[in-house]
């Protein structure tokens, strides 16, 4: 089935939206070095004057008259999330007991980062000594549904403290070795996206029914790692997470975005999507068929493109990946979000029951993110985002 | 009328998720 109607669109409205994304970028570029030692001093506003020992990572004495429980070192260091960059500054005491631990900034989807203080994912690196391993799987403990951030938190603390363990307590601690991570997560991606591409080239109906309850348990539930626009906008503010580390993270975007690239076909959205799986679920279950007013169906496929393109201004304005991202599945896989959230959250889910697939319809900029490159592979301008399900 | 019920209810959804959406861009656009 093909839905009617392609949308023609004014190359005046492309330039447009091309150069506000430019001049947005260049303002955000020019803002980006913010500043990280007010951010801490407004955090620990006792302590008064910071000496400074030593750069790269920033380390830091209190002053002389800091009270008891602010004295010590300050350690600014950063690590790469699952959202682009990360800094925190850990608190040691004179003794080499880490104190305090806080976060400057982080690009890290807020709801899982709300995930990490709720499951006390900071407070288990208090008491702990700098010599102390400081690595998930030994001595700390990572949070679910949050895995990769509670890395990149923990690798930041990690460096900051041997750092501050080797050049003030004199200790000897080992490099840390990395690892490639490789595992039965980084497995699952590859397999549905290799199955997907078997199921859409042989158009097998049930098998695709089957990547999709597998895609929605597996990708959601279990690991909630939906695709999000802070991916493409991490990539468009030049953030490239490092592959030992984040495999899974290439494998989720690198899959989509070849899929695009070398098959024509958009396979994410096809079957791997989480959130379109329960929507296209939703919708059978309810058997009830809304539609727009005649005429503003089609007008309303613009909006997609439109919220893609506020939402990449948001991210390239503040230079945060996460901050565009509005969808509305890290909220509902993960349980956690913002007031707001949770009220798009609802929206959201009661319209999947009456309209199809109504979040990629209308919404998603991940979809029309995978449809804007579908077309330029394709060179062929005036796919609607809502063909994007009708890809066979 | 019936249908015109249901297309009313339709570009409702479609109008309130989106204002809660600009909402939340608002607001995570304008937290300096």
């Amino acid at each position: 089935m093909r839905l009617p109607g392609p949308i023609t669109f004014d190359r005046i409205f492309i330039w447009l939206a091309v150069l506000t994304l430019l001049a947005a970028y260049v303002l955000g570029y020019t803002r980006r070095d913010r500043e990280l030692l007010p951010l801490l001093a407004a955090q620990v506003p006792d302590v008064g004057d910071f000496t400074k020992i030593g750069t790269r990572p920033l380390l830091l004495k209190a002053g002389p008259h800091a009270p008891s429980d602010c004295a010590g070192y300050y350690v600014i260091s950063r690590a790469g999330g699952w959202g682009g960059p990360l800094h925190i500054a850990g608190q040691i005491d004179e003794r080499g007991y880490i104190r305090n631990i806080y976060v400057l900034d982080h690009n890290e989807t807020l709801s899982f980062f709300y995930r990490m203080e709720n499951r006390g994912f900071f407070s288990q690196f208090l008491g702990k000594h700098v010599s102390a391993p400081l690595l998930p799987g030994r001595d700390i403990d990572t949070v679910t549904q949050a895995t990769v951030s509670s890395q990149a938190f923990a690798e930041a603390i990690r460096r900051g403290g041997h750092r501050v363990g080797r050049e003030i307590f004199g200790i000897a601690i080992p490099e840390e070795t990395r690892p490639w991570r490789v595992g039965w997560k980084e497995g699952l991606p590859l397999l549905l996206f290799v199955l997907a591409g078997v199921c859409a080239k042989k158009k097998l109906r049930y098998g695709r029914y089957l990547i999709m309850g597998s895609a929605m348990v597996g990708l959601g539930i279990v690991l909630n790692a939906s695709l999000s626009i802070a991916h493409f906008g991490a990539l468009l503010l030049g953030y490239f997470p490092r592959l030992s580390d984040n495999l899974f993270w290439w494998l989720l975007v690198g899959g989509a975005g070849l899929s695009v690239l070398l098959l024509k076909k958009n396979l994410y959205c096809y079957a791997l999507c989480p959130f379109g799986n329960l929507q296209e679920f939703n919708f059978k279950l309810s058997r009830i068929n809304l539609s727009l007013p005649p005429g503003l169906g089609r007008v309303f496929r613009v909006l997609p493109y439109l919220l893609t393109w506020a939402a990449l201004m948001v991210i390239v304005l503040r230079r945060n990946p996460a901050a565009g991202a509005f969808e509305p599945f890290p909220t509902l896989f993960g349980l956690e979000g913002l007031e707001i959230q949770w009220l798009v959250l609802s929206s959201v889910i009661l319209g999947t029951f009456f309209m199809g697939r109504f979040f990629c319809r209308y919404f998603c900029p991940v979809g029309c993110a995978l449809d804007v490159l579908l077309i330029i592979r394709c060179r062929r301008f005036g796919r609607s985002p809502a063909e994007r399900e009708n890809i066979e | 009328m019936k249908n015109r019920m249901q297309r009313l209810w339709a570009l409702a959804l479609v109008l309130i998720t989106l204002a809660l959406i600009l909402v939340f861009l608002l607001h995570t656009g304008m937290r300096s």
